[in-house]
């Protein structure tokens, strides 16, 4: 492997980085799906056509039909909807928790952080699947309990990454310089912890993205509720599974979907961790 | 110092251990059905399954059941599968070990072709692997796990035949069980046809794990790399030679290190008890599978033992994580 | 220039890692698996040393038949044990097992059975009368080594009614029942009631589950908990030893797996493939596709308890705007027959009269609703576990009803939430089936019954007619004369009819799966998911 390329960074900011504006050309497009639904695709989502069954990709369903007849394209736009509001909801809130608890336990440090770490631990080796179950079977199997559900499993991910940066962040020379000249708190992690954790939380965000999407198709992959009466992408892929060989499209489309949606919002948050980092808002 | 350190970790494991046992008590109590319910629907009538619970100790107030779990539990006792009348000493030693090795391999495949792909992708000058590295990164992380399973099974099983569908050796094969460890327990009696069998069918789940999780590993190394190659060093870099230039390229990835001894130290915990889509799809007999079965079936002991076994390796794990950090990177003291 | 180079071999390789990751997506699945001949496969068999798979959707982590371990440990058991009698699912005959030959007496209360010489158990052992006794008191007396909690298993094959069993002499077992029972023959071919080793017993305690020694064709080699089953033709089977070699039988949690497998040459023989894969496998050279015989009944329970469901007019007008031909199209893919009633078409008494009322009528379904005085829409939840053909059911039948005027809200659960809701009594409508585990029509019929099988998804004990339902139930065993019997069953279809607790969707013709590279398989009995294997030969 050759490392000792000139200066490639250097080199590298000055090129356009074709990714993030690929990423959000797709994005914009399922944003757009989302909104306009209705006026994309004559059929309604949940209209059953036994005798329309399985029917392979054509000019009247372009992505083919299902079990029941139902146009898998208008299944899949519609339920851009869903994947939105599920993916982003759960991300979110676990960012905010995660995030906040481990910039806490890494910077306070000694016991609090101690404390923290562990429950962190507790956590984590209780398994999400007898949490979905716990949530789904006392408030049934709607989206904001399965939200919930995978906004608690994703938490201590969160919360171990940000404080390892955080330590480490802390380590660092100009922190320790800002402390001697008398720096405190809340303005230290404003100051300094904030925008050198945001570019591997970004990162960290979106590859979480994926991991939610993931989640809520696994989750009902292992016939733990998920409402099927709303159209889900990743309820549409665990359902395709045991179709791979006789109808693939049925799960292949919202796959790829899902599999698209997520590349698009990582290289988006590639471009945006661009933009955030502090090292390149001394170069500008 | 950092004996102190290790030994104040330590103290807390009793904690954590307990705290997940009692949360995982609790959880089971709460959500509806019980190990006897699921079958008593059909298969027996109500004098037979109140009997069963009597004998299971169910019928007893909450707090008794409790504190007979607690008391067995610090007795080393993870007591016995309620729907089976199996020990679970027994099923952790046959779900464990199959686990453990998947998890192993897996976070081999994924570090290696992770942090590779990682650094490749930082380092390089060619935009079009740059774009390469990272799309296939993200690819694997987005495609449903289940998806990638079973895609490769219908790939490399059934239209290629290079590899078994399922299971943990072929039907048929002979081997003697001594750890359950089955790489070990082959080369010990030197059943080498047992052992190729095994590694045979151990290459599609170890990569579709490893494969999915290098897509992390991936991301996190160029991006703490690229941190590091874009603050000063870089400066200090161009004003040396290139011997310079390569110890700057070191310093980087001992950055990246970090982060992904995090990650890799969190993955094998959850995969310890997280990998039940891979096991299920491999037909793998693995502890995520014994787990999620218990739960399905509210068999309380086999629940609780599970987790409290998975949390115990969990934490150790994270704690061989933490110790790690100053040993790579000697800035990072214990705190 | 060494940039250049590197440019163009990445170049190169993104074209190349483009083209495999669309492969791995649009074309794998579309591509056909690699030609195999049935001789071909045959040889591979051979060549294993005569290794049949058999693909069990679950395995369970014990083989104790006093507990339910699920379908993949009943495989297991109906391999390596073998009750007193044999139930024949296609005559619904009693048939001659370790019993050579039984005599009831005219009172309907003792039997007695004559064993049959020189059969052992895999551990050498002779199976002896006291043998025999031995397997059937250890799971209610809880002072046997082997005794663990809660072995309910025994219920099922009578033992609550049993006043006596003993043995004779070494060849001669009786028992004595309380009251007549016209299923307990069959009942004795239940996994529950075949004899194990006493020698075993003694030697491996409460752990004999996971170590079992019986007498049937096969013996147990190795078992690993909710893993596999592998087990050995054994030489000493009363019944010669079976042709196949080595018979195992393994979970296989995924259905695509299944289907991976089968196609693979790695699994020749199963019941839990997807049913969407018959078609194409219809013209395989190497997979083979019976279809089964209508053992099971899939219905759908309304709680008698709860307010809603509680009328009979609610019910009636579910039963009326459920469309069965979709859902036997969309749901199992033409694996289903229109459903009657409470019995299946195998069973004693069956009665195809009551098709004309188990159907769709929207017209009888507005007339219900109006008549029930609730006013549309009107809210109703559906629960069901969320696995196998249920979700597609559920859609289907939401669908259905939300046509006529309820607004139906979907429950799928985990089948430990399923059961635990409908044990609280708090479930509307749950989805659920009932097998063929014995070719008796007493076997269905007393899941109506209020004392034995009370609550569940009906909490039929809350109706007005129960005593009378179990007057008919308690007189279907009561009486031998099958004529009788028959008019009896009869009347327990009309009753559940008419009180509609349970809507009949439909009766599961379930696809039986094997490598071409097999002959003689029992397709007809193993639909009901009562599989031995013991007769089957390599093609």
């Amino acid at each position: 492997m050759e490392l000792a390329a000139p200066l490639p960074a250097v080199k590298r900011r000055r090129q356009i980085d074709l990714l993030p504006i690929l990423g959000g050309g797709f994005f914009a497009l399922v944003i757009f799906a989302a909104v306009f639904a209705p006026f994309l695709t004559p059929y309604d989502p949940n209209k059953i056509t036994i005798t329309a069954r399985f029917q392979p990709p054509s000019l009247a369903h372009p992505f083919g039909t299902d079990d029941f007849g139902r146009d898998v394209l208008a299944r899949v736009l519609y339920g851009s909807r869903t994947i939105l509001i599920t993916g982003f909801a759960s991300v979110a809130g676990a960012l905010l928790i995660g995030g906040s608890v481990g910039v806490a336990a890494g910077f306070a440090g000694g016991r609090a952080d101690n404390v923290l770490m562990r429950l962190m631990d507790i956590m984590l080796s209780f398994p999400a699947v007898l949490l979905a179950i716990l949530i789904v079977a006392s408030l049934g199997a709607g989206l904001v309990n399965a939200i919930v559900a995978i906004i608690f499993s994703m938490i201590p991910n969160f919360a171990r990454i940000a404080r390892a940066r955080t330590i480490q962040i802390m380590e660092e020379q100009f922190i320790l310089a800002s402390r001697s000249l008398g720096g405190y708190g809340i303005w230290l992690i404003l100051r300094h912890v904030l925008p050198n954790l945001a570019p591997l939380m970004i990162v960290q965000t979106t590859a979480m993205l994926a991991v939610a999407f993931s989640l809520s198709s696994a989750l009902n992959f292992l016939g733990l509720g998920v409402d099927p009466s709303i159209p889900d992408w990743g309820l549409m892929v665990s359902d395709g599974q045991r179709l791979i060989f006789d109808a693939p499209h049925v799960g292949f489309f919202p796959g790829a979907a899902i599999t698209l949606t997520i590349l698009s919002v990582n290289f988006l948050g590639d471009g945006l961790r661009d933009r955030l980092d502090p090292a390149m808002r001394g170069a500008r | 110092m950092s004996l102190r350190y290790v030994l104040e970790r330590l103290i807390w494991l009793p904690v954590v251990l307990w705290a997940a046992a009692t949360l995982t008590f609790l959880a089971l109590r709460i959500v509806p059905g019980n190990p006897i319910q699921s079958v008593a629907n059909q298969m027996l009538d109500r004098a037979a399954m109140e009997r069963a619970l009597s004998e299971w100790g169910l019928d007893r107030p909450i707090h008794e059941q409790y504190a007979a779990f607690m008391s067995s539990l610090v007795r080393g006792d993870f007591g016995v599968s309620m729907s089976s009348g199996v020990p679970l000493s027994r099923l952790l030693f046959e779900r464990l070990p199959p686990t453990i090795e998947l998890a192993l391999v897996a976070l081999v495949i994924s570090t290696v072709i992770g942090v590779i792909a990682g650094v490749i992708s930082a380092a390089t000058r060619s935009r079009w692997l740059d774009y390469s590295v990272r799309t296939f990164a993200v690819l694997g992380v987005s495609i449903p796990w289940f998806w990638i399973a079973i895609v490769m099974i219908v790939i490399f099983s059934v239209n290629l035949g290079w590899a078994p569908v399922s299971g943990r050796i072929r039907a048929g094969i002979a081997y003697e069980t001594i750890t359950n460890f089955m790489i070990i327990d082959c080369i010990i009696t030197g059943n080498w046809t047992a052992l190729g069998s095994f590694l045979q069918h151990l290459t599609l789940p170890a990569l579709a794990i490893g494969l999915t999780s290098a897509g992390f590993v991936a991301r996190l190394t160029r991006s703490a790399m690229l941190d590091v190659l874009r603050v000063d060093y870089v400066r200090t870099a161009r004003s040396k030679g290139l011997r310079e230039r390569r110890v700057v390229y070191w310093h980087a990835l001992r950055n990246a290190i970090i982060p992904v001894i995090t990650l890799q130290g969190l993955q094998f915990g959850a995969l310890l008890g997280g990998a039940v889509v891979t096991e299920r799809v491999f037909s793998w007999p693995g502890v995520g599978r014994l787990l999620l079965d218990g739960i399905l079936r509210r068999d309380y002991p086999v629940v609780q033992g599970t987790i409290i076994v998975v949390a115990f390796i969990y934490v150790l794990m994270n704690l061989i994580v933490d110790l790690l950090y100053p040993l790579v990177d000697p800035r990072l003291r214990y705190r | 220039m060494a940039h250049r180079n590197q440019q163009r071999i990445s170049r190169r390789q993104l074209l190349q890692s483009g083209v495999s990751a669309a492969g791995l997506f649009a074309l794998a699945p579309l591509a056909k698996a690699a030609k195999m001949t049935p001789q071909a496969l045959a040889a591979a068999a051979q060549a294993n040393g005569g290794v049949l798979v058999f693909a069990a959707e679950s395995m369970g982590e014990t083989l104790e038949p006093g507990l339910w371990n699920g379908f993949g440990s009943i495989h297991v058991t109906d391999n390596i044990g073998e009750g007193l009698i044999r139930s024949n699912f296609v005559s619904g005959e009693p048939m001659p097992g370790l019993a050579q030959s039984w005599t009831i007496s005219d009172d309907g209360l003792t039997y007695t059975f004559t064993l049959r010489a020189g059969a052992t158990f895999h551990d050498g052992t002779p199976v002896t009368a006291p043998a025999v006794v031995r397997s059937f008191t250890r799971m209610t007396d809880d002072t046997d080594p082997s005794y663990i909690p809660g072995l309910y298993m025994a219920s099922s094959h009578g033992s609550t009614n049993f006043a006596s069993i003993e043995a004779l002499d070494d060849t001669t077992v009786r028992i004595v029942l309380n009251a007549p029972d016209a299923t307990q023959l069959h009942r004795l071919a239940r996994p529950s009631a075949m004899p194990i080793s006493p020698a075993a017993l003694d030697a491996f305690g409460t752990n004999v589950g996971t170590q079992m020694v019986m007498a049937g064709p096969f013996a147990l080699e190795r078992f690993v908990p909710g893993q596999e089953a592998v087990l050995r033709a054994f030489d000493g089977y009363y019944g010669g030893r079976p042709a196949v070699d080595t018979l195992v039988i393994r979970a296989y949690p995924d259905e695509a797996s299944i289907l991976a497998a089968l196609e693979a040459g790695e699994v020749q023989f199963t019941l839990y493939a997807p049913f969407t894969a018959v078609p194409r496998l219809r013209n395989s050279d190497t997979v083979a596709v019976d279809v089964g015989s209508p053992f099971v009944d899939l219905f759908l329970g309304c709680n008698c308890s709860l307010e809603l469901t509680g009328s009979r007019d609610i019910r009636y007008a579910i039963n009326y705007a459920i469309n069965r031909e979709n859902l036997i199209i969309g749901a199992l893919n033409g694996f289903g027959e229109l459903p009657s009633s409470i019995l299946s078409p195998t069973d004693l008494g069956f009665d195809d009269s009551f098709r004309a009322i188990s159907t769709q009528n929207l017209e009888l379904a507005a007339q219900h609703i109006a008549a029930s005085g609730f006013s549309t829409p009107i809210n109703i939840e559906l629960s069901y576990e969320n696995n196998r053909f249920w979700p597609l059911m559920a859609q289907l039948i939401k669908a259905d009803l939300d046509g006529v005027g309820f607004n139906v809200t979907l429950d799928p659960l985990d089948p430990g939430s399923f059961w635990g809701k409908a044990g609280d009594g708090n479930m509307q409508l749950g989805l659920n089936q009932r097998s063929t585990f014995v070719p008796d029509p007493n076997d269905k019929a007393t899941i109506l019954h209020s004392v034995t099988s009370p609550g569940a998804l009906t909490y039929h004990e809350t109706l007005a007619s129960a005593p009378q339902m179990d007057a008919l139930i308690d007189a279907g065993i009561a009486e031998q004369d099958p004529a009788a019997r028959i008019q009896i069953y009869r009347q327990i279809q009309q009753l559940a009819i008419d009180e509609m607790m349970y809507v009949y969707l439909a009766y599961l013709t379930p696809p039986v799966f094997y490598s071409r590279s097999l002959a003689n398989v029992p397709s007809d009995s193993a639909s009901s998911g009562r599989v031995n294997l013991s007769g089957v030969t390599f093609a």
